[in-house]
């Protein structure tokens, strides 16, 4: 389990993190670390925690007790605006886009904090708030190009295909300049040919310095993206380590198949 | 002063011709009617901004329009110029609307959605009674009114319309406001994040925008465009009271059904068109069958379109989209 004087990199971490909604234990004394810089995936059933575990991270829901640092910072009790201040990004399982605004504004929303301009200077049209918000739709176009679906800029995102609008939510996630990016079954819904597409981004983002953490059915895909797998059931942690040793640890395989096929 | 309704003469006494001259009388009463309808659009609008981004009905808007006219009036009573009072008075009607938003709102937004909606209605209603009490002890019941000249009662003719310089500038205020609402809106940071709280307060947490600055900043521009409304009302008949803002929201809650809950163009063409139906039916039809018609307007289309004329039942959030 992780220890914090052996931390070198940065990295977000869970120490004993639990959360009960009244006499339910929803997860229980999980530890999990994801690094700047690689990929590490979080599976499990249906139940098992995983979206809780995301949700406890970024402050939707209050941790019972436990501790949350991204970095040497704690953000154990910090709202959720801050913690997403403090570079901790989110995908959501069913995507949350504002579907009548353009694509482009989608992506620049993203970018929100890392504007300079104050609302004032905004609203009189000062020429520094032109430049930045000039600045900022050259950004948000290179990026919808990193991730080509530059050709929908002006489109209004609830428009596109499924897909796409995977895309963008990843393009808007990356706008942020996140440290840490959470994936909440990010290509689920998608074929192969798809995932194998996103997976490449993925990938990119991870060469550039993010942490991913991600939340995947997609065996085959968490196989092909994750360097360290969490495994969940019920609400506590029951296996961590490469994808290959995990995926065959006797503990998931019951989580997922049952007794039966684990003793066989 | 006539503009508001009332019936006028024509100016010109050299035409003869009957037909004309009701023509021009009709003209001259819809122009009369737009222009009213555009500051009924003003206060509507700071109304349905405010429902947009943060799904309640604030019911503390009309005190906010009537303390502006009241604060405009003592302003200009202590020496003032009008436009500095009018302008004081403005910013500090967006005051007063921060402080209902973080007096009656903030602390409620911890609920769920539908306690909030109902313990918002009775919050904004008691910010209302306050404020309205207050201008009652402070104008000891009374109506008052802007001294003789405040504003120079100047006329022009426009395409044959008479129009006053007051006209004309409620019209140019009007339309620089709404310019600077599309502007906000839609083209700066700000209203971005504004459109994304509006869509998804939960989802713009997680993006690192804090939904409170954004509540704030929506109830500063709304108590601003009650603020205008107020001041300019105030200043057309000259009758300002404590009491003077809730017949204005008894009509914003008629444009909004009409316009459409939450639609930008559908509340301004709402409020254009009730001015001059409002207009018509004063000059036209006998005292006091106005209202009725005007009701039976709004049942008739909650019957007809109950998304209002340009509404969407399935999505009511009017910043959430482009204009």
């Amino acid at each position: 389990m992780p220890n914090r004087k052996e931390v070198t990199v940065s990295e977000l971490r869970l120490d004993a993190v639990s959360k009960s909604f009244g006499g339910l234990h929803a997860v229980s004394n999980i530890d999990l670390v994801a690094p700047q810089g690689s990929i590490t995936g979080l599976i499990g059933p249906n139940g098992a925690g995983k979206t809780t575990i995301i949700n406890l991270i970024t402050g939707t829901l209050r941790i019972s007790s436990g501790r949350v640092f991204l970095d040497d910072v704690e953000l154990t009790t910090a709202e959720p605006d801050v913690i997403a201040r403090r570079g901790v990004s989110r995908t959501f399982q069913n995507i949350r886009l504002l579907p009548e605004a353009s694509v482009l504004d989608n992506v620049i929303i993203g970018f929100h904090r890392h504007e300079r301009s104050s609302v004032v200077a905004g609203l009189l049209g000062l020429p520094s708030s032109l430049r930045e918000t000039r600045a900022l739709r050259q950004r948000g176009m290179e990026i919808l190009k990193r991730f080509r679906i530059e050709r929908f800029a002006d489109a209004a995102a609830g428009s596109l295909a499924y897909g796409h609008q995977r895309r963008v939510e990843m393009a808007r996630a990356v706008a942020a300049q996140p440290r840490i990016l959470l994936l909440d079954e990010p290509v689920a819904g998608m074929n192969d040919v798809e995932a194998d597409e996103l997976g490449d981004l993925y990938e990119e983002l991870a060469a550039s310095g993010i942490g991913l953490l991600m939340i995947e059915h997609n065996v085959r895909f968490v196989t092909r993206m994750c360097t360290r797998i969490y495994a969940m059931a019920s609400g506590k942690m029951i296996a961590a380590g490469p994808p290959g040793e995990v995926l065959k640890d006797p503990n998931v395989i019951a989580a997922y198949l049952g007794d039966r096929y684990a003793k066989g | 002063m006539w503009i508001f309704g009332g019936r006028s003469a024509p100016g010109d006494p050299s035409e003869t011709c009957v037909g004309r001259i009701v023509a021009w009388m009709i003209a001259q009463q819809i122009l009369n009617g737009l222009i009213t309808g555009s500051v009924y659009a003003l206060f509507a609008l700071g109304f349905t901004l405010v429902f947009s981004v943060n799904r309640v009905l604030n019911l503390a808007h009309g005190a906010v329009f009537m303390s502006a006219a009241l604060l405009s009036y003592y302003l200009v009573m202590i020496g003032t110029p009008f436009v500095i009072a009018a302008a004081v008075a403005t910013v500090v009607a967006g005051g007063i609307s921060m402080v209902v938003e973080f007096v009656a709102l903030r602390r409620l937004r911890r609920f769920s959605p539908h306690v909030m909606e109902f313990a918002a209605l009775v919050t904004t209603l008691g910010a209302d009674i306050v404020l309205v009490s207050l201008a009652h002890k402070l104008t000891a019941a009374q109506t008052v009114r802007f001294p003789f000249g405040t504003f120079p009662n100047q006329f022009f003719l426009l395409f044959g319309l008479r129009i006053s310089l007051l006209q004309i500038i409620i019209v140019l205020s009007v339309a620089c406001m709404l310019s600077f609402l599309v502007f906000y809106l839609y083209r700066t940071s700000a209203g971005l994040r504004l459109r994304a709280v509006a869509s998804s307060d939960r989802a713009s947490l997680l993006l690192g925008i804090n939904p409170n600055a954004v509540y704030a900043q929506t109830f500063f521009i709304s108590g601003i465009m009650a603020g205008i409304a107020g001041v300019l009302i105030a200043l057309s008949f000259n009758s300002i009271n404590a009491h003077m803002g809730e017949s204005y929201m008894l009509k914003t809650f008629v444009i909004i059904v009409l316009g459409g809950l939450g639609s930008v163009p559908g509340c301004v063409l709402a409020a254009l068109f009730f001015g001059v139906a409002q207009t018509l039916c004063v000059a036209y039809l006998p005292p006091g069958s106005a209202d009725i018609i005007l009701y039976a307007l709004l049942f008739g289309m909650l019957l007809v379109r109950p998304a209002g004329l340009m509404g969407n039942a399935a999505n009511i959030s009017v910043v959430g989209r482009n204009a």
